[in-house]
């Protein structure tokens, strides 16, 4: 019943989907925080420039997967560089895989704990990676299909919170709107704010299946443009209600502007908790993708171990590297330092795939 | 006088095999009802009917009584009946066990099937689990013939086809699997037949018992929708659907099933778009407030007590003011006694289930709010689950709730709102794992098939749509 069919194919609107589930995910709790060190002037700039970025990255990446149809990046990669593409492109993706996986149920279960279950412990909260495990092990027929569920569910949620947050606004706390001198493109938080826009990276398992690989591109422009207002609104609610100065003082500053939005009519007190529910039905099928992305890849370098043995040592030791991170601080100084890491996969391994494809067509022609 | 003669010539006295009559009498040696009645002879042959008498009706032989050779002799005058066939000891064996009559020599190797049965059935009546105000007011019954003829009746068209086979290797039960030839799809209905070719069991009951057998994994939900209702029998057939019928049961089944299928209603389709949405809307949010209430009860209590406005708080803790137990206990507790009154009331007969549901509903409440062992908040949550969980459609996935809201309850006593957003997720991930005849569970959402079934039900709000078929001819 979990084996992927080969006649399974995924639609724009099933890739959509799970981009805006990965936005959903990586959107809310540090990024805002990133944006807000990263500059003093015009907040949306850096926001913009990433996003432009970003939407030539997945243009490169699906004309990747368009040159190979039927197969998953790191079949392409294999195939086309060889054992010096899994060393310099499967290994670091790998390894990026395991860490924002990582650090996103840390972040989460620290935001938990902070949040709405004060005593309970983070080896408790940390489990959550073993619901992601149970969705990512029935494959990603069951992985699109939840996220369906998922979609429906949260994003109406996301964006009923983000209204909700309108209250209380003061748009001259934003001022300067129209004026940068490029000071954020030398600060680390800057580049480190990427990490929100490296979702499309995460299809890397998923153009196998998709119905024209070449127009993956097209899923992730649609979600970052349609999840463009949600996360504009992570960065500016906090700005317009507490000011610049006090939201960069605040660790989780969309978090703490969802605790300050308090209106008689509604039933809840508490609007966190909701905010937390909807962000952690992101959480659990962003992992799986990841989770699943992360098999894939080591399958494709040995295809003969066992599925579903992987799945359960690599949750296991995800769970395990969540119980070794000592800090809040430190997980914010392992997104500043992933930074490189991510810029390259996200830019320079699509390139080096094309680049070489064409070198080899070209030689192969003559 | 001819045609008997030819009717006779079909048995066989050259021996390919034991004589028919004695191996009869000895496979049905300890079976009170099998009787071999020596109806005449003709020349130096004796003939006899072997019968079950409690299944052959009496209407169609005529024996005429004479004293042409002995005092008060007998011999078969007349056989009414649609048809007879030759057949080995097997067939003769199985058509005894029909209520058919084999017509035999003593010394024949074959015996003649005469249709003489006389099978017990209700007749027609109202649905008796799904009742609707609006719409035909028959269902089917226990007899296949019955429910196939009434299919037939419903859907006269040459298009629908039926598949048979008998399944049960002890007690063999006829099965049919129905579809309308064009629309639905091919793959589903070889899979389906395959799938049934393939069941390996001593007999079937009930086609709940069939849906078990055809589950591969340990599964909570019901795999597909079953129903009396022929009119949602034939509504399925034309999306596309098939149903399979089993003797001895009124119950067929609708596959492919999906979770939305078991929140619709054979009315929905007679009322205005608008109406059934409405209705349909309500029936969803019954589930949710019968997974969930409890639960939601448990987890603004005792875990995320700020989340609720501070007015609800005081007022639940005053409610719970002198209860000496655990939010999730007194919860726990409460829901167990409403099921137990809930069996009860569907076990006993109807006379003094009514009394039970009185004494446990109206002076066990009253008694336990006196008796602070639950708080009064915790009644009106219990008793709003109670009767959410009876808008349930479908009896089967009426039970999985009954089951399934300890399982979130569990979930709200240990994390709180995080809890039952965690066990939500995992019914979620544990219907998109699920399939049932090759679709998925969770249709419309998602990948439908693995198969490349993809012309089934368009689920979700289909009854929007005026003429189906028309729209599909105008598509080819």
């Amino acid at each position: 019943m979990n084996h992927q069919p080969s006649s399974l194919k995924l639609s724009v609107t099933q890739l959509f989907m799970l981009q805006m589930m990965v936005f959903g995910a990586t959107s809310f709790y540090l990024y805002p925080y990133l944006i807000l060190h990263s500059t003093n002037q015009s907040y949306w700039i850096p926001i913009v420039s990433w996003l432009a970025l970003s939407l030539l990255g997945a243009w490169l990446f699906s004309h990747m997967m368009g040159l190979y149809p039927g197969k998953n990046a790191f079949d392409i990669t294999r195939l086309v560089l060889g054992w010096p593409g899994v060393i310099l492109f499967m290994l670091p993706f790998a390894g990026l895989l395991w860490w924002v996986m990582t650090l996103m149920i840390r972040a989460h279960s620290e935001i938990i704990s902070m949040t709405i279950l004060h005593s309970t412990p983070q080896w408790v909260l940390n489990g959550v990676v073993f619901v992601s495990l149970f969705l990512a092990s029935g494959g990603l027929v069951s992985i699109v299909r939840t996220a369906g569920v998922f979609f429906i569910i949260s994003v109406p949620i996301s964006i009923f919170l983000t209204l909700l947050g309108l209250s209380d606004m003061n748009p001259p706390l934003a001022k300067p709107w129209l004026i940068t001198t490029g000071d954020f493109l030398t600060d680390s938080q800057f580049y480190a704010s990427s990490y929100i826009w490296s979702g499309y990276l995460f299809f890397a398992a998923c153009g196998k299946y998709a119905i024209r690989p070449g127009k993956l591109w097209k899923p992730y422009w649609l979600a970052s443009l349609c999840f463009f207002p949600l996360i504009a609104a992570a960065v500016y609610l906090p700005i317009l209600t507490f000011g610049p100065e006090l939201s960069r003082s605040l660790t989780l500053p969309f978090i703490s502007k969802m605790d300050s939005v308090s209106s008689y009519w509604l039933i809840l007190e508490n609007l966190t908790a909701v905010f937390i529910s909807a962000s952690m039905l992101y959480v659990f099928l962003t992992v799986a993708l990841m989770l699943h992305c992360l098999v894939a890849a080591v399958l494709a370098v040995f295809p003969r171990w066992n599925k579903y043995v992987i799945y359960n040592l690599a949750a296991s030791g995800i769970y395990g590297s969540t119980l070794l991170i000592p800090s809040w601080r430190w997980i914010e100084t392992t997104v500043l330092s992933d930074s490189p890491l991510r810029i390259y996969l996200m830019f320079l391994f699509p390139i080096a795939v094309i680049v070489t494809s064409a070198i080899t067509g070209r030689k192969q022609s003559t | 006088m001819a045609s008997e003669q030819g009717m006779l010539q079909l048995l066989q006295t050259s021996p390919p095999s034991p004589a028919m009559l004695p191996l009869l009498r000895e496979t049905f040696r300890d079976a009170a009802d099998f009787e071999t009645l020596p109806i005449g002879e003709i020349g130096s042959q004796s003939f006899y009917l072997c019968y079950l008498n409690s299944l052959v009706g009496s209407d169609h032989l005529v024996f005429r009584v004479s004293e042409s050779s002995g005092p008060l002799d007998e011999t078969l005058e007349k056989f009414h009946g649609t048809k007879y066939a030759p057949g080995d000891f097997t067939a003769c064996e199985k058509a005894l066990c029909n209520g058919q009559t084999i017509l035999c020599t003593s010394d024949s190797y074959n015996g003649i099937i005469l249709e003489t049965s006389n099978i017990r059935q209700r007749g027609l009546q109202q649905p008796l689990t799904e009742n609707v105000i609006q719409g035909p007011m028959y269902a089917l019954n226990e007899d296949y013939n019955t429910n196939v003829a009434i299919m037939r009746q419903r859907m006269k068209t040459s298009k629908l086809k039926l598949w048979e086979i008998s399944i049960g290797t002890v007690t063999p039960t006829r099965l049919g699997v129905m579809h309308l030839e064009g629309i639905t799809n091919p793959l589903l209905i070889q899979r389906t037949h395959d799938m049934l070719s393939a069941l390996q069991t001593d007999g079937a009951q009930d086609t709940g018992q069939l849906l078990r057998l055809l589950t591969t994994k340990a599964t909570l939900f019901p795999l597909a929708v079953t129903t009396e209702r022929p009119d949602r029998l034939a509504a399925s057939l034309l999306k596309g659907k098939l149903i399979v019928l089993l003797d001895g049961t009124p119950f067929s089944i609708i596959a492919p099933g999906a979770f939305s299928d078991f929140w619709q209603s054979a009315e929905d389709y007679y009322l205005t778009p608008f109406i059934a949405l409405f209705l349909r809307m309500l029936r969803f949010a019954a589930l949710m407030i019968n997974l969930f209430l409890p639960a939601l009860y448990v987890a603004i209590t005792s875990v995320n007590i700020d989340v609720n406005r501070l007015e609800i708080s005081l007022a639940a803790s005053a409610s719970r003011e002198g209860v000496p137990y655990p939010v999730f206990v007194e919860t726990i507790l409460m829901l167990f006694l409403l099921d137990c009154m809930v069996e009860a009331g569907v076990r006993l007969p109807k006379s003094i289930s009514s009394t039970v549901t009185m004494v446990g509903g109206v002076v066990l409440g009253q008694a336990i709010i006196q008796a602070n062992i639950v708080s009064n908040l915790l009644v009106i949550v219990a008793a709003t689950t109670a009767l959410t969980n009876f808008i349930v459609i479908d009896y089967q996935m009426g039970l999985v709730q009954r089951i399934l809201k300890y399982f979130v309850l569990m979930g709200a006593g240990m994390l709180g709102v995080l809890g039952i957003v965690i066990c939500s997720a995992i019914l979620v991930i544990c219907l998109s794992r699920m399939e049932s005849f090759g679709v998925s569970y969770l249709t419309p959402i998602g990948p439908r098939a693995r198969i490349g079934i993809k012309s089934l039900d368009r689920g979700g709000f289909s009854f929007f749509r005026r003429n189906s078929a028309k729209e599909r001819r105008n598509k080819a």
